[in-house]
């Protein structure tokens, strides 16, 4: 049980005067005789409203109820977390963890595949999850693999839980596509090495260069159009099933992410955008504060990070480099964005990335919605994640200090009302 | 064993029996292994053309020819569906990563010598198993060890389909190259073909994950289908036990010796107990096969059904249960007489017969 995964004691005092204004206490629906009430001292919905102390209502795996003051329904259960801190869970938008396979995950049998999903090679088993919800990430939006031009579409998943109930579906399917180093850079090396078996492959006939790459995205919608005007094949043997999927990119049923490092595929991007009429997301974004301007002018969403020390210097994360105060520089211009941890976890995960950016200037309140809030709106996750409100999943984070500081951890983490990490930072393989 | 084999040589060989087939054979045992697997009351057996025509304690007809087992067990041929026996090449046509319409029933060298001392050690049934590097790799070959004249082996039918959805069945060097791009057309492929009638398809499955991709694809397409040695099936057992999609009807375990760790080894209590019919696998020995099962009940697995896993849970899967896996009047006489349990590993084999013909025991050295 959550009582006996916290130890503070329970008590059943109702929470005292809030310190912000709440609205008015809402009406909470049929008997809460097996709800499970949190009381923390201050309780963070994700939108920038804090609650001191506040109040958490969970029935069913979903939340109840959020605020200050509530009533405490009768024969609740009640889980007092004292000077805790108490968050939505994290939301990951570019996550590259949970996939099965040893030398990347996606098909190399074409540059192009779009309609192919990344749900199949998802490794719900994996440790990775375990480590990514210890570290108080709830959800994430695992990213098609940057070793195609147009990659798989990506999938959601919550991090752990009942695998039947773990895969959340985003309001529109999401395909990302790939215009840096990634796909040019690997070149005829982008399989496995030799000395794992990866003899002479189909991805040697993939671009070896930057102009390659754009020139293979221009090619594959210039195809699906043709293929969705007047039926006509592809002259580069192109899959109907992908050229479907990519008409539905073109028409905006499926969104398009743009992976983008260096500053000039920025360029290349806002020009294919222009050429496709296509709306996109900027994916890692690492250049982004050298095109502030026009992504601001545009409004492209940016998914950034993650900064490590090989992006900016080999010195330490002190050093004044665009990199590192980029989130503040995106706050600043009134980009909607969210940051991503990608592959790393532990120190290297979300928390860390976001203490990272609030050090370098990003608000408080700004970093917390940009794992939470603007992270599940960016992923089409809204409905279901990302915010402390009535009707949407109880994943819940209690931090023992305060949120993102280094000395802070998640001591419990609640997925869909279930205890999955318990207050030693435990993983709990089973959930009662 | 070799005053036995002498009668029924004897038998077979007497002048004047006007028929052009051989007299029938009456062997009596003191327990029968039942087709649930339970130690049954012993009795005569006889063997008529090749098939087991009655078992009880009556006295047999007149004109058979008898051998007498005391302390002896009859237990029904052992049936391990996983073995490369014979094989002539490898068992997997790496030309393309799909294909249906391959027999490993063409890589069979039926003079193999490993034949016969699968015979010799029980095994009357194997299946000849696709190699595992495609995606659908064809059809297991169906071999009985040894022929009517107790000889050579003798293919008798093309059995199950052989899926590999894990790592082996992907390179580089041929498209598909991943399960992400191998999963759509296996799924459009199912939708499309009809299920077969009998048996059911085999799929290799070792990790938790490869397990859940397995049970979604076969059991979403509405597919009897069977596990190939799903080592990690304990941390998958919630969805073996419950999938809403289907779940698998039987899985091939083993082998296991007494080094195998009690981790992999309680897998095979854990499926049984999920529902999963369990078929060890030895890779064609008897011995192997024996104490794989006998592995199995020391943690805890039962011993009934682990005697019906090592004969009538593999020959299900080959779609032979009603020829073969059991001791029942009309089936086909593949029989092993030991003198004792065969989940007891000092139990010798005493007599094996691969329909009717008793395998030439090898020469005991003096």
């Amino acid at each position: 049980m959550i009582a006996t995964l916290l130890a503070a004691a329970l008590t059943a005092t109702p929470g005292t005067a809030p310190e912000t204004a709440s609205a008015a206490t809402p009406a909470l629906p049929r008997s809460l005789a097996d709800a499970v009430v949190l009381q923390a001292a201050e309780v963070h919905v994700g939108d920038g409203t804090v609650y001191k102390p506040g109040v958490v209502i969970v029935q069913d795996g979903r939340i109840v109820a959020v605020g200050a003051g509530l009533p405490i329904p009768a024969g609740g259960q009640v889980i007092d977390c004292g000077a805790a801190f108490l968050t939505p869970g994290l939301v990951d938008a570019a996550c590259q963890l949970g996939t099965n396979a040893l030398f990347g995950s996606a098909e190399q049998g074409s540059e192009v595949i779009p309609q192919l999903d990344t749900g199949d090679v998802l490794d719900y088993f994996s440790l990775e999850f375990e480590q990514l919800a210890a570290d108080g990430v709830t959800t994430v939006f695992v990213t098609g693999e940057a070793s195609a031009v147009i990659s798989a579409k990506g999938v959601a998943v919550k991090t752990a839980g009942p695998i039947a109930e773990r895969r959340l579906a985003p309001t529109k399917p999401c395909v990302k596509a790939t215009l840096g180093a990634e796909t040019s850079g690997r070149g005829a090396f982008n399989r496995s090495p030799s000395r794992f078996g990866g003899g002479p492959s189909y991805a040697i006939r993939r671009p070896t260069t930057r102009m390659g790459s754009a020139w293979v995205f221009r090619k594959a919608l210039h195809d699906s159009i043709a293929f969705r005007d007047a039926g006509r094949a592809s002259s580069d043997g192109l899959d109907p099933a992908a050229m479907r999927a990519l008409g539905d990119v073109l028409s905006g049923a499926t969104s398009l992410r743009m992976q983008v490092r260096e500053a000039l595929d920025f360029d290349t991007s806002v020009r294919l955008a222009d050429e496709f009429g296509l709306q996109f997301v900027f994916e890692y974004a690492t250049e982004a504060a050298q095109r502030l301007d026009v992504i601001a002018a545009r409004k492209i969403p940016v998914i950034f990070g993650p900064v490590r020390q090989s992006d900016s210097t080999f010195e330490s994360f002190e050093s004044a480099t665009p990199a590192l105060e980029t989130p503040k520089l995106l706050a600043e211009h009134g980009i909607v964005f969210c940051l991503t941890a990608s592959d790393g976890s532990g120190d290297g995960g979300l928390a860390r990335q976001t203490g990272l950016a609030i050090r370098f200037g990003l608000d408080r309140a700004k970093a917390l919605r940009a794992v939470t809030v603007d992270a599940a709106a960016i992923a089409g996750l809204d409905q279901r994640v990302g915010r402390l409100a009535p009707g949407l999943d109880a994943d819940l984070v209690v931090w023992n200090g305060k949120p993102f500081d280094d000395a802070s951890k998640p001591v419990l983490v609640l997925i869909s009302g279930r205890p999955v990490v318990d207050v030693q930072g435990r993983f709990r393989k089973e959930n009662p | 064993m070799l005053e036995p084999l002498f009668f029924l040589a004897l038998a077979v060989l007497t002048p004047g029996v006007p028929s052009l087939q051989p007299p029938p054979l009456a062997l009596h045992v003191d327990a029968i292994i039942q087709p649930d697997g339970a130690i049954g009351p012993g009795g005569w057996i006889v063997l008529r053309n090749g098939r087991i025509e009655s078992i009880g304690p009556a006295e047999p007809p007149v004109g058979c020819a008898r051998l007498e087992f005391a302390g002896g067990v009859a237990a029904p041929g052992f049936v391990d569906v996983d073995t490369s026996l014979g094989a002539a090449g490898q068992l997997s046509e790496p030309a393309r990563p799909f294909t249906p319409e391959v027999a490993t029933g063409d890589a069979l060298e039926p003079d193999h010598s490993s034949f016969l001392a699968a015979a010799r050690s029980g095994v009357t049934t194997v299946g000849l198993m696709p190699g595992g590097r495609n995606i659908i790799d064809g059809r297991v070959a169906i071999v009985r060890t040894a022929d009517d004249d107790g000889r050579g082996a003798q293919l008798c039918g093309h059995g199950p389909l052989r899926y590999t959805l894990s790592a082996q069945a992907f390179d580089g060097s041929r498209v598909p190259t991943s399960r992400m791009g191998a999963l759509p057309q296996l799924r459009e492929m199912l939708a499309k073909s009809p299920a077969p009638s009998s048996g059911t398809s085999l799929v290799a499955a070792d990790t938790a994950d490869e397990i859940r991709i397995v049970i979604d694809t076969f059991g979403g397409a509405g597919r009897s289908f069977a596990l190939l040695h799903p080592t990690r099936a304990d941390d998958a057992i919630e969805l073996v036990r419950g999938s809403v999609s289907g779940r698998p009807t039987a899985a091939v375990i083993g082998p296991f010796d007494l080094d195998t760790g009690e981790r992999d080894v309680r897998v095979a209590k854990l499926l049984a107990d999920g529902g999963v019919a369990v078929a060890f696998s030895g890779g064609g020995d008897g011995g192997s096969l024996r104490l794989t099962a006998a592995v199995a009940t020391r943690s805890g697995f039962d011993a009934k059904a682990a005697r019906t896993g090592l004969s009538l849970a593999g020959a299900r899967l080959l779609g032979i249960e009603s020829e073969a896996g059991t001791i029942e009047a009309g089936k086909r006489a593949d029989l092993v007489v030991l003198d004792g349990d065969p989940l007891d590993l000092a139990a010798k084999v005493k007599l094996v017969l691969v329909g009717g013909a008793p395998v030439e025991a090898a020469k005991e050295s003096p």
